[in-house]
């Protein structure tokens, strides 16, 4: 087999080495900008767990570019007539400058991936503040590799079509924007309005206690049914290949069914390239296109979005309207040519196809928007999954979603509402629940219980940073351990609202998390707190400004409020002994009278004093050491007035 | 061999830029190409060298078709008339260009030839003038030692120095390495005195075509005047391709074809018989007037 005819590296060597100087500078700028962003991040000196969205931003944005870049500067020589007298005159066949530029191309994607992969591991290995998971780093290249070749295949495809390069930018958005384009108009005018909402409640559990129609004739003939007037609307989900991405419930942009699609489009797409490389008449160039066909084809496409715009027009207006989006439309036709081809072509038989396309494209459009008035019913409710508040906490149960859709019909007691989304089949709906007081200790006892499984199923062995109060606690196997051996006494702390610590496993394209009470074991404690007193204490002794402290009790019988107020100005006023108290008398102690100080250098980090008494005491001598200081006294005046002013206030 | 049967060309599916073109043009030879600008010469060299697909009809080159055939291509090189060089390139990469591509490409002959035309192969082309430009193309093209050479407008742009230099390098390429050459031109005295054979593109076809001895033997220019009075018919046994008759004295172009028309002009014991060369250009014009061409409108 003659490998020469699949890859011909002196050709690609060339074709790469004339555009040198571009792709250079696109393919630094990504690496760079990261190489930049993780020194901004660790000069901060905060702990950061990197996610695969914060990983992605340049190499998101690059993917707009680069791709395009690439397949123009490898394929760009197709658009000029002289270029191609020069390439195409050399002993190289299509096949081989086709497969040539498609495989060195995807080589040269992979490299700057495997690039910005290692940058990343490299920042994350020397820094222990900045943590990257490995799967992390896989799940970066592969999906971003994926998507980088997805659209130079797109970008290929478009290029072999092209006369010239506006042509080809204007085939790449058509095939990467077309589909995601017209689901999104049909959702906005079908769904994203519709009002007219119900769902269907058989079980007793569901049907709501008080429930009233007012008169309505649609409502009582739908409650016939069984079904309930509810306001909801449909969810615009989708899984649209790069750069279209959409986020999931969890907001990250890795998008499995995406990544497939685009694995199996980029071997079709690179498929009907390769065959339209070897068939394109290569005197199509320095215009649109050849064929009249492909040009009105393609014009009266790109007149959708147009439509949209004019038929929007046309619903803010009236007759007036017809005409400007008449006038818009002659203008967009007229645009086109001037900008594809510049010149204006067969201008009567241009504005003819014109005015068809509009009156075609404006009644799909007034056909999609007259959906909006037809009412939808959700039959059944699979699941439902609380937003905002409740960390995306997932009800299954039927018995529960009964409950939370009984609460949101009835006209009764609401506590307050929080966002939330109904999954029925592959469609999901937004929608707000009403939560009562009871359904809210329903809620809380569901969150504890999910907590108790996640806590059985989670893996120990695989965390990838712990976080207590800002503090990102070191991942030892003995920590694992005693998460491990302790489970059930973690399981039945699970209660405990303070002092939690979270774990992170990076499982599954997202980060698995889960709080620990770090009280349900003395050693845990122990070690936990230990660990955020050290860091706390380099901080604190590193930092040589002025302090922004405050202290954190939970009652004012030991601390007074008084001595919260100057808690900041007096630990500056007395730091060295301060320094000293927690280097040696702090000792760690769970059941102790335990309060927490807040210092606050970029973000707040937290150290434990824990025994809140004796603190006291030394406090009060740091009071007395500066008592007869002026600004001390100002800022004990300062509080007085205040607490006049609040009393005042009071009464 | 180069063989092109019933070659047929269009660009927009109606009119044809070249119909039903027929030609072969045999090996070790220089075959020189005109026509009028639009008359195809370029879309056929760009044909031949498959950077376009013809509609219809078939390219052989030693039997072999030559659309992409990779093979093939390594022994053909194709100098167009609009030059192209990749920006900010030099000779030297040029070379190491042609070099990556063409097996028996001749790095020593680069450098000798740039010597030679004082040109600096180390200097970026586009700093070049038109006619270095060319001869870098046309160094290049020679270099590879392709077995078949195509040049369009082949000395576009070059002083009449470096013209004949370039005219004395292709008939070395042809003698001494049994190349072939098809170049194009509008200019017939621009290639009278390098090519072998000939032959004229008019709308899309090979109207005429012939090796130049011939032609130049075949064909003359003849000023006759009798004692008595005559007219076209007097010289019916003649081939007479063109007749012009102002006063007494007539211009006749006549056609030999083997026959010896001196001795029956002579016998018609004229006043005045002179016989006059012809340029290949005038030749050409009345073999297409022969033809019922109104040609001298086009060349």
């Amino acid at each position: 087999m003659n490998l020469k005819a699949f890859f011909n590296k002196n050709y690609f060597k060339e074709n790469i080495r004339k555009s040198k100087g571009l792709l250079a500078f696109f393919f630094g700028v990504v690496p760079l900008i990261n190489i930049l962003i993780f020194i901004v991040v660790l000069s901060s000196g905060n702990s950061t767990l990197v996610d695969f969205n914060s990983i992605s931003i340049v190499t998101y944005l690059g993917l707009f570019f680069i791709p395009i870049v690439l397949s123009i500067s490898l394929f760009g020589f197709i658009f000029k007539k002289k270029s191609v007298d020069f390439v195409m005159s050399k002993p190289i066949s299509r096949k081989s400058i086709f497969l040539t530029n498609t495989i060195g191309g995807i080589a040269l994607i992979i490299l700057f991936m495997l690039i910005n992969t290692l940058i990343c591991g490299l920042f994350s290995l020397i820094s222990a503040n900045l943590v990257i998971p490995f799967n992390l780093l896989l799940d970066y290249f592969i999906f971003w590799t994926v998507s980088y070749i997805f659209l130079f295949i797109v970008s290929n495809l478009c290029v072999s079509l092209a006369g010239n390069f506006i042509m080809s930018i204007i085939l790449i958005l058509i095939v990467i924007c077309l589909i995601p384009f017209l689901g999104f108009t049909r959702y906005f005018f079908s769904d994203y309005y519709n009002y007219d909402n119900y769902i269907k409640c058989t079980d007793e559990e569901c049907i709501p206690d008080n429930y009233y129609c007012y008169d309505n004739e649609n409502c009582i003939e739908h409650l016939s049914n069984d079904e309930y007037s509810l306001s909801f609307s449909k969810e615009f989900t989708h899984n649209y290949p790069a750069p279209l991405l959409s986020t999931d419930a969890t907001g990250t942009l890795y998008n499995g069914i995406s990544l497939i699609k685009m694995i199996i489009l980029s071997i079709i797409y690179a498929i009907i390239g390769y065959f339209i490389f070897k068939r394109r008449k290569m005197e199509n160039n320095e215009t649109d296109f050849r064929s009249e066909f492909a040009h009105y084809l393609v014009k009266t496409i790109t007149l959708i979005p147009v439509c949209l715009l004019t038929y929007l027009v046309l619903l803010e207006t009236d007759a007036i309207g017809w005409l400007i989006a008449l006038a818009i439309v002659i203008i967009y036709y007229i645009v086109y040519d001037l900008i594809v081809r510049r010149e204006i072509y067969k201008l009567r038989k241009s504005l003819l196809i014109a005015l068809i396309s509009f009156g075609i494209i404006t009644g799909v459009y007034a056909s999609w928007d007259s959906l909006s008035s037809k009412s939808t019913t959700i039959e059944k409710v699979d699941k439902i999954i609380l937003n905002s508040n409740w960390d995306n906490l997932e009800i299954t149960n039927t018995s529960l979603i009964n409950q939370v859709i009984k609460t949101s019909l009835e006209s009764s007691e609401v506590y307050y509402v929080t966002d939330a989304t109904m999954i029925s089949g592959n469609k999901s709906y937004s929608f707000m629940i009403v939560v009562t007081s009871e359904l809210e200790s329903m809620l809380d006892q569901l969150v504890i219980e999910d907590n108790k499984k996640k806590l059985e199923e989670f893996n120990y062995n695989s965390i990838d940073y712990i976080d207590y109060q800002n503090t990102k606690i070191p991942v030892t196997n003995e920590i694992k351990s005693l998460l491990k051996d302790n489970l059930d006494s973690i399981v039945d702390n699970y209660n405990e609202n303070s002092s939690l610590m979270t774990i992170y496993d990076y499982n599954n394209h997202q980060y698995q998390k889960l709080s620990i009470p770090v009280r349900s074991n003395a050693e845990l404690y122990n070690i936990v707190i230990s660990y955020q007193n050290e860091e706390f204490m380099k901080k604190l002794e590193k930092y040589k400004g002025s302090l922004d402290l405050n202290l954190n009790v939970e009652n004012y019988e030991i601390f007074t409020e008084e001595d919260v107020y100057v808690f900041s100005y007096v630990i500056n006023s007395n730091k060295e002994a301060f320094i000293k108290y927690m280097n040696t008398e702090n000792d760690i102690d769970m059941n102790g009278d335990n309060a927490s100080i807040g210092l606050y250098i970029n973000n707040y980090i937290r150290g434990s004093i824990s025994d809140l008494t004796e603190f006291k005491k030394e406090f009060d001598t740091y009071k007395e050491n500066i008592k007869d200081n002026a600004e001390y006294q100002s800022l004990l005046n300062e509080y007085k007035e205040m607490k006049l002013l609040e009393d005042s206030y009071e009464h | 061999m180069i063989e092109i049967k019933n070659l047929s060309k269009s660009f927009n599916n109606k009119d044809y830029v070249l119909e039903n073109l027929n030609c072969k043009i045999n090996d070790n030879a220089i075959y020189g190409l005109v026509g009028a600008n639009g008359a195809g010469k370029s879309t056929l060299l760009r044909l031949i060298n498959s950077i376009y697909l013809q509609d219809e009809g078939t390219i052989l080159i030693d039997n072999e078709n030559v659309y992409d055939n990779e093979k093939l291509k390594q022994e053909m090189v194709f100098v167009p008339d609009d030059l192209y060089f990749y920006p900010a390139y030099t000779l030297m990469d040029m070379a190491e260009y042609y070099k990556s591509l063409y097996q028996n490409f001749d790095m020593k002959y680069v450098i000798n030839t740039a010597s030679t035309l004082k040109l600096n192969p180390n200097a970026k082309i586009s700093s070049f003038s038109k006619g270095m430009k060319r001869q870098c193309a046309l160094i290049c093209a020679l270099a590879s030692n392709a077995k078949y050479m195509f040049f369009d407008e082949t000395f576009d742009g070059l002083d009449p120095v470096v013209r004949k230099y370039f005219k004395k390098l292709l008939s070395e390429a042809m003698s001494k390495k049994d190349t072939t050459i098809i170049m194009t031109s509008h200019n017939l005295r621009e290639l009278e005195d390098i090519c072998d054979n000939l032959g004229l593109l008019y709308k899309g076809n090979i109207l005429f075509e012939s090796d130049i001895d011939s032609l130049k033997t075949n064909m003359f220019k003849v000023q006759i005047s009798l004692k008595e009075d005559f007219n076209k018919s007097t010289f019916k046994k003649l081939k007479i391709l063109s007749y012009k008759k102002v006063g007494s004295v007539a211009t006749l172009i006549i056609d030999e074809e083997g026959r010896d028309s001196r001795k029956y002009l002579e016998s018609l014991n004229p006043i005045i018989l002179d016989y006059l060369p012809l340029t290949l250009e005038e030749v050409f014009i009345y073999q297409m007037e022969a033809l019922g061409y109104e040609f001298e409108s086009v060349l």
